[in-house]
């Protein structure tokens, strides 16, 4: 059972800098937990936290029902990987892996046993009496995994593991990653400052900003409710579209109008809005651009466009609206030329709306 | 040393002396006890097997923490005159720095490195003398954290093409974690070359020849956003990919900098200038 519970952690470095700020999270046995947010928001310090490698200034951390704050790293049950290899140039890929286990004092034949299984879960048996120099990148990965499984952690601890391999290799590994989890039945926490290694590998996300906890849910509650402005434009390539606008109630339906055009609502934000005591109010309104489709003239909001990129099975419109640029996803490759003015209508089921003040998600 | 020399004087009733690796040859009435790093012991009078037994098992318990002075070499100025061992020069020194698990941290260091080339100095700092690019800081750190499980810091000082240099290079490293300190907090590899300015400034600054007008600004996400820009080599995208703004925001930030400090630090000469300063304000 390795159940992590962080409860209202704190860290304030040594410079009096506070780099986390109340954190509570809980992260169910086996899970595999994404930690993730721009640079400095405090991913990093957060992980080494659980690790024991960082002090925590404030607040209790548990693994399973044990309270660890106190206690040293090597006692956590836990192994740590990193973007850095971290291999022994000089040893053999057995040695490498064997290491940690003789710094334990690990029976000989105990240690080989764990190598054999972690080598065959990794696919590196035929590697292991080579040195880290004679690999490739992906294999030298794979061989920092595996000094990692043969510890046997409770928990696995990864900070940006993937950020030194080229785009292919990544997302070969990010597969493998996720078999590996599937495979081992342990908790995984995982630190990536990139949003698409966010969406496709973890069981839950845990979105941060500024030492803070934005919203923690599954990939795709992230994508399609996010709880606020930040994790709204953090998450999702191209970023959602932000247009300011105000909540009207017209003929019992609420429109969101935007300088003299309106976009009607759907029923069901439309209540929302009603029971939060939105109407008439200024608002933010969130829209995703692949939700933004071309429409025939008349209807819509004329815009104008700016470049078109055609990216092969879709195409990236920029167009602006108001002074303002804008970003729509179309289907197919659509070549549209620079000031070409066209109609534009939003997919209102997917429309969000956010507080103009607070910045939290209307809708949820 | 000296101390062990002596010591051993008292037990054995006669004289010991230090003597160089392949040297001498002893005659009847003398034993040579084979210590480490080519150093042994020249003995004056003939021992049974016991005594060389015993001998031997203290001189290697005394050097197995610092063999034949090796400290001496770094924490003394005149160190170096004392010392035989010859490195291959130029060297650079690597001073290592962690919170605990000293006994995996040595045994690390054992497996990465030759054993007369590291040199504990205390419960927390290992010093290691490193003329190969065999491992790189950032493989021994990630090795030393993964596997030690203890936080660690890696301090590497300028290039030292001299044995008379040794005590000023590991004088420069503590200057340079106490510098960083102030102004790579979060680095855990700090290389002497990548901190010339602040030694400088620092240095300046102790000499009381440096009076440089202050940058502050009162505003720290300012003060970072200007330190972003300039580790990101003036580039105005990618600073503003960094920070997660946008790159207007990013301008406007940078155009309210000028106004207060009076730097434009999209040009090069202003960001030297401005970088000076800041750190003049940063290191008191
Ligand atoms: N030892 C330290 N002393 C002072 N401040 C620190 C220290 N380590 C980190 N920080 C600061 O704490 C904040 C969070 O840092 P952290 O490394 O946790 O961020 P991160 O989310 O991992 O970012 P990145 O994506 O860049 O790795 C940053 O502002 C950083 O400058
Ligand atoms: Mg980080």
């Amino acid at each position: 059972m390795a159940k992590l519970t962080l409860n209202n952690i704190n860290k304030i470095y040594d410079n009096g800098f506070q780099a986390v700020k109340g954190v509570d999270l809980e992260i169910a046995d086996k899970e595999f937990m994404i930690l993730v947010g721009p640079s400095g928001c405090g991913k990093t310090t957060t992980l080494r936290m659980i690790a024991g490698l960082e002090e925590i200034t404030d607040g209790d951390l548990r693994i399973g029902d044990e309270l660890v704050n106190d206690i040293a790293p090597k006692d956590r049950n836990i192994a740590m990987v990193f973007q850095n290899y971290a291999l022994y140039p000089h040893m053999s890929v057995y040695d490498n892996m064997a290491f940690g286990l003789k710094l334990k004092k690990t029976p000989k034949g105990e240690i080989k046993e764990r190598i054999d299984k972690a080598a065959k879960i990794l696919d590196i048996e035929q590697l292991l009496t080579r040195k880290p120099k004679q690999l490739s990148g992906g294999q030298r990965q794979r061989v920092a995994l595996g000094r990692a499984i043969v510890r046997k952690p409770e928990v696995f601890l990864m900070d940006e593991p993937l950020s030194n391999l080229d785009a292919k290799l990544r997302i070969q590994m990010r597969a493998e990653l996720i078999r590996l989890h599937n495979e081992l039945q342990t908790t995984f926490v995982y630190v990536t400052h990139d949003q698409t290694e966010a969406m496709t590998m973890g069981t839950r996300i845990c979105v941060m900003n500024d030492g803070i906890i934005q919203q923690v849910a599954e990939p795709k509650t992230i994508y399609n409710k996010p709880a606020n402005l930040f994790v709204a434009g953090f998450i999702g390539a191209p970023q959602m579209n932000f247009i300011p606008a105000k909540l009207i109630e017209k003929d019992g339906k609420i429109v969101a109008g935007i300088d003299g055009s309106e976009i009607l609502l759907s029923t069901e934000s439309a209540s929302k809005v009603k029971a939060g005591n939105y109407v008439g109010k200024d608002v933010i309104v969130g829209v995703r651009p692949e939700n933004i489709k071309i429409v025939d003239g008349d209807t819509g909001l004329k815009v104008k466009v700016e470049v078109t990129e055609l990216l092969g099975s879709d195409s990236n419109i920029y167009f602006t609206f108001r002074d303002k640029q804008y970003i729509a996803k179309e289907d197919g490759s659509i070549d549209l030329k620079f000031g070409q003015e066209i109609h534009i209508a939003f997919d209102n089921e997917r429309i969000h709306l956010f507080d103009k003040e607070t910045e939290q998600s209307i809708l949820r | 040393m000296n101390a062990l020399l002596q010591e051993l004087q008292l037990i054995l009733e006669c004289k010991v002396e230090l003597v160089g690796s392949n040297q001498l040859k002893p005659n009847k009435n003398q034993t040579i006890i084979n210590g480490s790093n080519h150093m042994n012991l020249l003995v004056h009078r003939t021992l049974n097997p016991v005594e060389t037994g015993l001998i031997q098992r203290l001189v290697e318990s005394s050097s197995n923490l610092n063999p034949l002075g090796k400290l001496n070499i770094l924490s003394d100025p005149n160190g170096y005159k004392s010392n035989d061992r010859s490195f291959k020069y130029p060297l650079r020194l690597w001073r290592i720095l962690y919170r605990d698990s000293k006994e995996e941290v040595a045994e690390i260091l054992k497996s990465s490195f030759r054993k007369d080339d590291i040199i504990h100095m205390n419960n927390n700092e290992s010093v290691v003398i490193v003329t190969t690019d065999e491992i790189t800081p950032y493989e021994l750190l990630g090795v030393l954290e993964s596997e030690a499980l203890t936080s660690v810091k890696i301090i590497i000082s300028s290039s030292i093409a001299h044995p008379c240099d040794l005590h000023k290079g590991y004088i420069d490293t503590i200057e340079l974690s106490e510098l960083g300190k102030h102004i790579k907090e979060k680095a855990q590899i700090i290389k002497y070359e990548e901190m010339l300015f602040p030694m400088f400034v620092s240095q300046l600054r102790r000499a009381e020849g440096l009076n440089l007008n202050s940058v502050a600004v009162g505003d720290s996400e300012l003060e970072l956003t200007a330190m972003v820009f300039l580790e990101n080599n003036l580039n105005i995208t990618e600073t503003a990919n960094k920070l997660f703004i946008h790159r207007n925001t990013l301008i406007y930030r940078l155009n309210k900098l000028e106004n207060i400090t009076g730097y434009d630090i999209r040009k090069f000469n202003d960001a030297i200038n401005y970088y000076l300063s800041y750190l003049a304000d940063q290191i008191k």
